[in-house]
């Protein structure tokens, strides 16, 4: 990475003095109707005369359709259509790679592949409906792993992917090979991360109704706008015959970014029965055809001068895209390049592939591609600091980028506190009193991570636009189609809005995404929206705000730059005369601005693009305008006995520019952390034919309160992004990413056993603590196990029996 | 799952629905019981879990819970009598049993979670005859005995013996779980129960052991059980008969433990594969006996802080 002429860091920049808003504890402005249950999630939809929709799945893993009989299904009371492929559009479609069809034509890819659906007065006849469909299926040979797919002459889960590759592109920026000849110390390693699940409370959902030739549909999705783009694609409908709204949303995480069926399946029923029809995933459902976390492969490769300076990185990806791409064609691009922006490599080398399995597809989770990419680089740094003799925050001193880096795929880094991240995480866990006295099976290790505030990927733009209107009751009503999973993002934008304003959090509102009313927006993706939307939101309000000073100016006698907003009152100072101090509430004034002879509303209008470049096949361009960082450090302790692993204390610094709302910040560090333990340590399946054996929470254990740090730590850089809204980045999801790495770099440091692969079991750790590498193969099979595994076939209807 | 496949479910008509026939008696709920398509209503969570898996049900559920007697834990002697219906909450919380056999109350309260502790009877959680189950696998490890209600009469049956043709018949009903006196012939008797778990709460075992320890007075091994959850035809009672007499050292332990993993056959699942399992169950059953040992040894001065 070049260093050039570093300009002034934020500290330096003479930011302007912050409102006092900004940093405050605001309130949630959805609070009391989320704690009252007066919130409306998708399954609270109701509309009249509405039907219930179900789905019957594939219950192999690859199969040809020979034929599918619905006419016992269409004769139970109570259902009012049974559909198959035969009557949809038959269009593929997908956010990037067009593969999936609404309903199997002809084949099925996946063990949850939609086959048929059902529309009925209720759901339980829906659901008896679909038993009562009849399916012939042949089954095929399926491709269950990463290796069954890559091996030769490997079955092919699309005729089109030779090979089953759906994606594939390399780069090598600096010529990695001659600076890997000139390092003293080269590092290697292989290690593999394990489909996540979302697991989101509210499952995906949505409910549809058609209107002369449109069909609107509310759903719980974090992309409304883009989610209406590919549902009308799938319909086979012009963009315009197609509304989207957001309900209220019970977690997203990337879950619900509109890559599923289920929405679309929702619309086709609709259409079919004329009638409203609300279709929400079941649990089961949920882990069978949502779209989880990406397993990838890595190999990795790093080089170091003796003093310890980064020279270049090597690495390898093979990532399993599941049947259908989604978006993870996106995830593996962002998990190959995003970290080189964190420390200044000489050279950087790739090869990455995105690979067809028969297994549930995979996409956006949280992170992005990055935890998968610190899981493995991360570690091949823990390991270099070893081999090196340097302790890791050291290591990563010596090689961090700062503010005006630019990395090898041209991350222009504007704001940058890496360090001082670094820095006061090993303070804070205490790193050099723990070296000195160290603890039997305890371990302790560091990780970093960058992540991006928005991503331009969905063409050229990554841009957002609102509309704040001043009421006349002294109101502002922001407009904006960014919409809120759950992270406080609208109550954000309205403290944004109420500090360029001068009015009460409580005075403003904030919209709900609807494809028809408010304006075009991207959702909420890649930690985009405090920065992207926050600066279009913000310009609006700026706007606003100015019409409203030139209108208090006229009614109020005095020039428009000696005025001023507090509290929802315009002021303005005593003229030359002696006549004066002035003021008047905002509403007044609005209301006598447009009450006047040709009179005007009090509208502003902002609009804001990533100052970023799209990438090029290659992954090279500036992705974002900001990038934030994060360093987190992990103390554990091993249970020599078991390999358990308890999290003793954990500390996590980040760096998300000016933090605007300090619990809102902090909850979202401490969920990330809670979900990258969850990665980490406990969330697993077993499976056979290519299924998960039992698709509950009985078996898939999400983090608990139990399984957080004993001691945690959170705490945020003195930073300031100059192209942030009051110096703001994102800060959704880069908590999540060092986790798993440094989980299971701390485990080595304390017992000496290096996990090649998610999760990180007791069991894998026993099994290296005896050196037993025979008993871990059968053992702990991987997550992409094929048929034949060791696994125990649950008695009937043994699931979830605990306690009866 | 029931989206995956057509599955053999009859389609002719809606599902008929399920009555709940509250009785005021025993009698006459063992009266409703012998009649065909009816089945024991305790605290409804294994029917809940049966109707979303979508397995038949009986058509009559006959609650139980409010019956006089069945939902109380008293002293018989010196044996200790918890009803059926009482819940594995109110067990955990029983200062009688905690006394006695720590090792019930702890199994009682490490099921699940704190709502679903307060919906699970003891005598449903028994008779769901689950080897995940935590509540057996303690008292067959204390020697409980069920006392078991038909219309012909009542029995009694060992907690591991509900299967079979001398187990639970139709028409029978769990009335009450019976413990032993804890100090037969005055001997110190510790016990204690434990569970190895991934993330620490809601969820299955890897690997559950009770264990008991009977001291004489010589400080010998009088009495020891362990019985293992989680293992084929588990509860499992591991033989340890020919360590008696010998002193409760780390010694003793250790060859316990390890009968516990040669005698236990545990299988692969999600929480491990039985080699790891194997393992585990010497390492939980060394666990459990050093604790009920260590409880046995300090008998005495708890039994001075009780009175």
């Amino acid at each position: 990475m070049s260093t050039t002429e570093a300009p002034p860091t934020g500290l330096d920049l003479g930011r302007a003095v912050l409102p006092p808003l900004i940093g405050s504890a605001v309130e949630r402005i959805d609070a009391v109707e989320k704690v009252s249950g007066r919130a409306s999630y998708a399954a609270d939809t109701r509309l009249p005369r509405m039907l219930y929709g179900a789905v019957l799945r594939s219950p192999h893993p690859h199969a040809r359709v020979l034929s599918v009989d619905t006419s016992r299904a269409e004769r139970l009371p109570g259902v009012h259509a049974v559909i198959t492929g035969e009557d949809t559009a038959k269009i593929k479609w997908g956010a990037f790679r067009p593969d999936l069809y609404p309903l199997a034509v002809d084949r099925v890819r996946y063990v949850g592949d939609e086959v048929a659906a059902v529309a009925a007065r209720d759901l339980e006849t829906a659901r008896r409906a679909c038993e009562l469909i009849s399916v012939a299926y042949e089954p095929l040979p399926a491709v269950l792993s990463l290796d069954e797919a890559l091996a030769d002459g490997a079955p092919l889960v699309h005729e089109d992917a030779a090979g089953n590759v759906a994606h594939e592109f390399s780069f090598d920026r600096g010529g990695a090979e001659q600076w890997f000849e000139r390092s003293d110390v080269v590092v290697e390693g292989v290690w593999q991360t394990a489909r996540q699940w979302h697991g989101s409370i509210e499952t995906i959902g949505c409910t549809a109704e058609w209107s002369q030739d449109r069909v609107s549909m509310w759903v719980n999705t974090q992309t409304p706008f883009l989610a209406r783009q590919r549902y009308a694609t799938a319909l086979g409908l012009p963009l315009r015959a197609v509304r989207v709204v957001q309900t209220e949303i019970g977690g997203g995480f990337g879950g619900k970014s509109g890559d599923d069926n289920t929405s679309v399946i929702c619309a086709i029923l609709a259409r079919r029965t004329g009638r409203a029809v609300q279709m929400v995933n079941t649990r089961e459902e949920e882990f069978l055809a949502s779209r989880p976390r990406i397993p990838m492969r890595y190999r990795v490769k790093l080089g170091f001068t003796a003093s310890g300076l980064v020279t270049a990185k090597d690495i390898t990806v093979i990532a399993d895209n599941g049947a259908y791409t989604g978006k993870a064609q996106a995830v593996l691009g962002a998990a190959t390049v995003r970290h080189d922006a964190l420390f200044n490599y000489r050279a950087v080398k790739a090869h990455s592939r995105l690979v067809y399995t028969n297994l549930v597809p995979t996409g956006a989770f949280r992170g992005f591609g990055n935890p998968s990419a610190d899981w493995a680089v991360g570690q091949a740094w823990d390991l270099a600091a070893e081999e090196l003799g340097i302790e890791v925050p050291d290591l990563f001193l010596l090689n961090a980028v700062e503010t005006g880096s630019v990395s090898p795929h041209n991350h222009r880094i504007t704001s940058c506190e890496l360090k001082q991240c670094i820095s006061k995480a090993a303070e804070a866990i205490d790193w050099h009193g723990k070296r000195a006295n160290p603890a039997p099976h305890r371990g302790l290790a560091m990780g970093v991570s960058v992540h991006v505030s928005g991503r331009r990927s969905f063409g050229d733009y990554d841009g957002s636009s609102a509309i704040v209107r001043l009421t006349e009751d002294g109101r502002a009503s922001v407009i904006v189609g960014e919409g809120e999973i759950g992270t406080g993002a609208r109550t954000t934008l309205a403290q944004i809005t109420a500090a360029e304003l001068g009015v009460a959090v409580a005075d403003v509102s904030v919209s709900r995404p609807d494809t028809d009313l408010t304006t075009h927006a991207l959702g909420a993706l890649a930690s985009r929206v405090t920065y992207v939307a926050g600066n279009a939101v913000k310009r609006a309000a700026e706007q606003a705000c100015r019409q409203l000073l030139e209108a208090a100016a006229r009614q109020l006698g005095r020039p428009a730059s000696q005025l001023w907003v507090a509290d929802g009152v315009i002021h303005g100072p005593a003229d030359a005369d002696g006549q004066g101090p002035v003021s008047s509430p905002v509403g007044t004034v609005v209301r006598a601005e447009l009450y006047r002879p040709n009179g005007q509303p009090v509208v502003g209008v902002g609009s804001f693009d990533n100052p970023s470049e799209f990438p090029d096949q290659s992954r090279y361009g500036n992705e974002s305008g900001a990038y934030n960082f994060a360093a987190e450090a992990a103390e554990v302790e091993v249970d020599p006995e078991t390999g358990a692993v308890t999290v003793t204390e954990l500390s996590a610094v980040v760096d998300c520019g000016t933090v605007l709302n300090p619990p809102l910040a902090e909850g979202q560090v401490e969920g990330g952390i809670a979900q990258g333990l969850g990665m980490a340590l406990t969330e697993r399946f077993a499976w056979r034919n290519g299924a998960p054996t039992r698709p509950n929470y009985s078996d898939y254990k999400l983090p608990t309160a139990g399984l957080m740090p004993r001691k945690m730590h959170i705490g945020f850089a003195d930073s300031y992004e100059p192209t942030g809204p009051f110096g703001a980045k994102g800060v959704g999801e880069i908590s999540l990413d060092p986790v798993p790495s440094i989980i299971a770099s701390a485990v080595a440091d304390a017992v000496g056993v290096r996990v090649q692969e998610l999760p990180i079991t007791a069991e894998k750790v026993f099994w290296g603590m005896r050196e037993d590498t025979a008993g871990s193969a059968a053992a702990d099979r991987t997550d992409t196990a094929g048929p034949g595994g060791a696994t125990r076939e649950p008695a009937a209807s043994a699931d979830e029996k605990e306690g009866r | 799952m029931s989206t995956l496949a057509p599955g053999p479910a009859p389609v002719d008509a809606p599902r008929p629905p399920v009555s709940v026939v509250v009785p005021r008696t025993l009698d006459e709920a063992l009266a409703l019981l012998a009649s065909d398509g009816t089945a024991v209503l305790g605290g409804g969570v294994g029917h809940t879990l049966a109707r979303h898996h979508r397995t038949p049900v009986p058509g009559t559920l006959v609650s139980v819970t409010g019956l006089p007697g069945l939902s109380s834990i008293r002293q018989e002697d010196d044996r200790i009598v918890v009803g059926a219906g009482t819940t594995l909450a109110s067990c955990a919380a029983s200062d009688a049993l905690t006394r006695a056999w720590p090792v019930v109350a702890e199994a009682c309260g490490v099921v699940a979670t704190g709502r679903i502790r307060r919906l699970v009877t003891i005598g449903g959680n028994i008779a769901a005859r689950d080897d995940t189950h935590d509540p057996p696998v303690a008292l067959t490890a204390a020697g409980a005995t069920l006392r078991v209600r038909g219309a012909n009469g009542t029995r009694t049956l060992a907690v591991d013996g509900l299967a079979g043709p001398d187990g639970l018949r139709p028409g029978e009903l769990i009335e009450s779980v019976v413990l032993p006196p804890r100090d037969p012939k005055h001997g110190r008797t510790g016990s204690a129960y434990r569970k190895f778990l991934a993330r620490g709460v809601w969820e299955y075992a890897c690997v559950h052991v009770a264990a008991t320890v009977t001291l004489a007075g010589d400080g010998s091994a009088a009495r020891l059980t362990l019985a293992v959850g989680s293992v084929e035809g588990g509860p499992v009672a591991v033989g340890l008969s020919p360590l008696l007499g010998r002193p409760v050292d780390t010694g003793l332990i250790d060859e316990a433990a390890h009968t516990a993993a040669a005698e236990t056959r545990p299988y692969d699942d999600v929480k491990g594969s039985a080699a790891y399992k194997t393992h585990m169950i010497e390492e939980f059953s060394r666990r459990a006996l050093t604790e009920a040992a260590h409880r046995a040894r300090n008998t005495e001065h708890r039994q001075e802080e009780d009175r």
